[in-house]
């Protein structure tokens, strides 16, 4: 459990890209294989959620030169396969999920979202 | 979105939804906002039936008390309207799954600082849609004691009124029924709608009243004069009717009442004239009074 908080703590708060992108990496893993790390996801479940929510307030907030567009994308493919892991968001209380779901709401209103980057790829 | 969310607690997504809707409602930097989280209510009332056993109603009733004080209802914008829309089916599911325990439910919301203006009158409108035979007991109106269902009955006749093509057939229906209910006050039923639809509401009703006072005269002085003999047996069967009826609206009772006592004169002169005479009264048939 301590080092999923460490991933959730660094994706955060750290300010270097490869810290982050290493944390993302991991929880990656963790919801690949989330039946092994289950009792210690849910402990910590409402607090990545806060994580992705402030990180998503970050990623847009910022000019768009301040983050590279594959952390963002990889960023929020991370957000989505949360969001399908039931045994996370059962247990997800409402002020943590209305955060995030203002942000992906408002975020999901950006005109020309999809067209972002030199092949569209946004 | 909603794949998203399809995995969270139910209760908390509604919460979420509605408690976004009032804060985002007239927000000038996110314009677009309400009509999305708009969507994702009309998309989740769609898939209510699957979803309303999971719900913590008293949780969600709050929060729709919430969202609907939130809403001037003088002024609505097209948000409101579609937010409204979507708490009346929410309602609606929530009152068919758990009929009249929703009311133990409601009791947070009748605890809340804010008076409730709309919530209860639509659950006991669709508790006795629902149920009529059950539902007497949250009747209010004089006839609820002969079993017919004022509630649902106004909820109709309100609907029919939104119809242009039925709003004139209404605007009978809805004489007929404050007669009928005279204790009813009009101004319940109809504070929901906009400004300009209660005024058009108020003048056409009045217009009717208006008309009825006059083709009432008319037609009592037109048929009694032409009339046939037992005509004092009407008047006496018109004025039981009028005291004991439905006709309670004052002005319709006034001018009926001022017709029937110079009718009565008249045949009374007549009859002493001769001209009338009185034959068995077992001839004489409810559609003489026209």
């Amino acid at each position: 459990m301590d080092d999923i908080v460490k991933y959730i703590s660094n994706l955060k708060y750290s300010s270097d890209l490869n810290k982050r992108v290493e944390s993302l990496i991991a929880l990656n893993d963790i919801i690949q294989a989330i039946q092994k790390y289950e009792k210690a996801i849910q402990h910590t479940a409402n607090d990545l959620i806060s994580a992705l929510s402030h990180v998503l307030i970050d990623i847009f907030e910022r000019p768009r030169q301040d983050t590279p567009l594959r952390f963002a994308k990889y960023f929020v493919t991370i957000v989505n396969k949360t969001c399908q892991c039931s045994i996370i968001m059962s247990v997800i209380r409402e002020q943590e999920l209305y955060d995030l779901v203002e942000q992906l709401l408002t975020r999901l209103l950006i005109d020309n979202l999809n067209k972002l980057g030199d092949e569209n790829e946004g | 979105m909603l794949r998203c969310l399809e995995n969270c607690n139910k209760t908390a997504i509604f919460c979420v939804l509605f408690n976004l809707l009032r804060r985002h409602k007239e927000s000038p930097s996110q314009v677009k906002l309400p009509g999305l989280i708009i969507k994702c209510l009309l998309k989740l009332s769609k898939i209510l039936e699957k979803l309303i056993a999971e719900l913590n109603i008293e949780n969600v009733l709050i929060v729709i008390h919430l969202y609907l004080i939130s809403i001037n209802h003088e002024k609505k914008t097209s948000n409101d309207e579609m937010g409204i829309r979507i708490v009346k089916t929410l309602v609606h599911e929530m009152v068919k799954e758990k009929k009249r325990s929703i009311l133990d439910a409601y009791k947070v919301v009748g605890r809340h600082e804010v008076e409730d203006k709309h919530l209860h009158r639509w659950i006991n409108i669709i508790l006795n849609t629902l149920d009529p035979q059950e539902a007497g007991g949250t009747m209010t109106s004089d006839s609820s004691a002969s079993g017919s269902h004022p509630e649902r009955e106004i909820a109709q006749i309100i609907t029919e009124l939104k119809s242009t093509d039925t709003f004139q057939t209404a605007i009978s229906k809805l004489h007929n029924f404050l007669a009928k209910n005279p204790r009813l006050s009009l101004e319940t039923y109809i504070r929901d709608l906009s400004q300009h639809m209660k005024d058009m509401i108020r003048s056409n009703l009045e217009s009717y009243r208006n008309s009825l006072c006059k083709y009432t005269h008319f037609t009592l002085k037109t048929r009694f004069s032409r009339s046939v003999p037992p005509i004092q047996l009407i008047l006496a069967q018109l004025r039981t009717a009028i005291s004991q009826s439905t006709l309670r609206t004052d002005p319709v009772r006034r001018e009926l009442s001022r017709t029937i006592a110079s009718s009565w004169e008249w045949a009374q002169r007549s009859l002493e004239a001769g001209q009338a005479t009185c034959p068995n009264p077992q001839a004489i048939s409810p559609r003489w009074l026209g």
